[in-house]
């Protein structure tokens, strides 16, 4: 594919994100492939960014997530050293356009902080950017604020730009609540996940198992009674 | 002529199906000789597939509960369906998919037969699990299922011997990164074995601590049926455990490259190790196999069995089948095809369902009884009638 195809697959693959794995890691799976054009790919990322719906720039940020752990997964460190050089343009990206960026906030400090645990983020850098989203959550909802004197008088204000904005996006927040169902649903999954190491499972166990009880002797006592049964009456 | 008996044709008595949570090695080598798998190719498929299996649930991330299921419903699936009916690779992923099901850690037939594929290729020729080339063989698997779940007998108790074993270990005072860390690794190879079809959860636990201990050289007298470890508390017996120990042995001595453990010692620390357990089991004199209550007690010797976890020198080597077999439908149920003449129904509970065949059989069975009649020859009215 010459690389002008390829940066129109991406960019569509981008564009088509949802809250889904499997778009995740398809778009994922590209950019690694082609990696020869890292560069160009990434600089799609950041486009991408700064001109899609908020949803959309919701599952980007994920999406970046993911890419992130998998180039570590492959040794392809150029689109992490790319995101840590652009962090800050894309923690601004995904949290501008005024009120709808502030629902993607939460978004951005999941994976800033998932990021971090992974080492690709530094807490410097991960604290320099909470302030950063911190500063934009000042004018923050009426309901969750607590002065009420500064609110009263901008508050007709605020209602009506909040409302011409809600009124706009209802189908952007419907499918926001999906994705986000989709997302919570993923996140229960991976409690039983173990990494591929058994060793990671082992020492789970013998850390967190709790010492040996009346219980496991009951059981003990059953599955001897299961096998007897099953002697007695089962037939070579 | 009017019939003779009165035929009485009543609803079929329909064909039970009793769960078995423990099937023994009498009936397990009974289910291989009548679907004809030499013991050379049910070796190879059984390594092949839980060595399959372990792997894609560890691309998967999938804990070991599952990786536990899904080998006893591989093996279970494989003593009644004929291997040139199904490709292994094929019911190793129905079985993964069953088990995700059962053990509440679900995968998609799709993803679990991505990451396979996945593994066998370079990183940059990996796919997502929605690629149309995953289509039919996900229908395949599905369709499978329904197999896997009738050879299990819809039996959803599963066993998780991790769980006590690492307790014991603990408390046995092993050390975790070292004797702990075999003991875990040699309960994955007892899942090569068929011993978790026919052992009890503490005996498969009690047996790898005590294979763990003796291969870190540790002091057996304190862990072969005393305080924590002693068998009463744990209703098993020395001869079950001995039998899951020399399973094992089995595995290492005939397949030792395609287990775990295995390669990490010569072969020779194996086979002392069983030279060892000979004596002892010969001098206590314990059965090899744990037998029915219906088997006549044979005097079974320990060192010439015809062990199925083992290469059998007598048995002709077929060449073995390539593993492209792939029919276009899934293999037809051995056991739901009854269900073409009568109802197949699947019960948990043995008592019950020999209580119900006694039962059933009084208004079935027909019973003749001979017995002569003195008659009087007279000629002429014979031809009259």
């Amino acid at each position: 594919m010459d690389p002008f195809e390829v940066r129109m697959r991406f960019t569509s693959l981008l564009t088509h994100l949802s809250a889904s794995h499997t778009s995740l890691q398809k778009a994922a799976i590209f950019a690694l492939k082609n990696r020869e054009m890292d560069e160009d790919l990434h600089s799609c990322i950041l486009e991408q960014l700064e001109r899609n719906s908020m949803n959309s720039r919701a599952n980007i940020m994920f999406f970046i997530e993911h890419l992130c752990d998998m180039s570590v997964k492959e040794g392809h460190m150029e689109y992490v050293r790319m995101v840590q050089r652009d962090v800050l343009r894309i923690v601004e990206g995904v949290v501008g356009g005024g009120q709808e960026g502030k629902a993607n906030v939460k978004v951005v400090r999941k994976v800033l902080h998932a990021l971090q645990s992974r080492s690709i983020l530094l807490p410097a850098t991960v604290s320099e950017l909470e302030d950063v989203l911190n500063a934009r959550d000042l004018p923050s909802h009426p309901a969750l604020s607590n002065s009420t004197n500064n609110n009263n008088n901008s508050n007709s204000n605020i209602k009506s730009q909040r409302n011409g904005a809600l009124r706009l996006d209802k189908r952007q927040i419907e499918q926001r609540i999906e994705e986000d169902r989709e997302r919570h649903k993923r996140l229960r999954e991976s409690i039983w996940a173990v990494p591929g190491e058994a060793e990671e499972e082992l020492d789970r166990l013998w850390e967190e198992g709790s010492e040996i009880a009346e219980d496991d002797y009951v059981a003990g006592r059953e599955d001897l009674e299961e096998r007897r049964q099953g002697i007695e009456f089962g037939v070579a | 002529m009017a019939p003779a008996a009165d035929e009485r044709v009543g609803p079929h008595p329909s064909y039970i199906e009793v769960a078995k949570p423990y099937i023994l090695q009498s009936a397990i080598q009974k289910c291989l000789d009548r679907i004809g798998m030499s013991e050379a190719k049910e070796d190879n498929v059984r390594l092949q597939g839980v060595t399959w299996i372990d792997n894609v649930r560890r691309s998967l991330q999938l804990p070991i509960r599952t990786f536990n299921s899904a080998v006893i419903y591989y093996h279970k699936f494989r003593l009644l369906h004929a291997d040139h009916e199904y490709s292994w690779a094929d019911a190793a992923a129905a079985a993964l998919f069953s088990a995700c099901k059962l053990e509440d850690t679900l995968k998609k037939s799709k993803e679990i037969l991505c990451a396979a594929y996945n593994l066998k290729v370079p990183s940059n020729e990996h796919v997502s699990p929605d690629d149309p080339r995953f289509e039919g063989h996900s229908k395949m698997v599905i369709g499978l299922e329904r197999l896997m779940l009738e050879s299990a007998t819809f039996d959803f108790r599963s066993r998780y011997p991790q769980k006590l074993m690492v307790k014991l270990t603990k408390a046995s005072g092993f050390d975790k990164e070292n004797s702990g860390k075999t003991a875990w690794n040699l309960s994955i190879d007892l899942y090569r074995t068929f011993a978790p079809l026919k052992q009890t959860t503490s005996t498969m636990a009690i047996a790898c601590l005590e294979l763990a201990a003796r291969l870190h050289g540790m002091d057996v007298s304190r862990i072969v049926d005393v305080g924590v470890i002693e068998y009463k508390k744990w209703n098993t017996s020395r001869a079950e455990v001995m039998e899951t120990l020399l399973d094992l042995l089995d595995l290492y001595t005939h397949h030792r490259t395609s287990s775990t453990v295995g390669p990490l010692y010569p072969l020779d620390t194996f086979i002392s190790i069983r030279i060892t357990l000979n004596q002892e089991a010969t001098a206590a004199n314990l059965p090899r196999f744990t037998l029915y209550a219906s088997e006549p007690v044979q005097q079974q010797m320990n060192g010439t069995p015809k062990p199925r976890n083992g290469i059998d020198p007598t048995s002709p080597l077929t060449p073995l089948t390539p593993g492209t077999v792939s029919p276009s439908q899934a293999p037809t149920s051995a056991i739901g095809i009854r269900g073409q003449n009568g109802t197949v129904r699947f019960m948990l509970d043995p008592k019950r369902a020999q209580a119900e065949t006694k039962e059933v059989e009084k208004y079935y069975k027909v019973e003749e009884e001979e017995y002569e009649v003195i008659v009087n020859i007279e000629p002429e009215r014979r031809r009259v009638r």
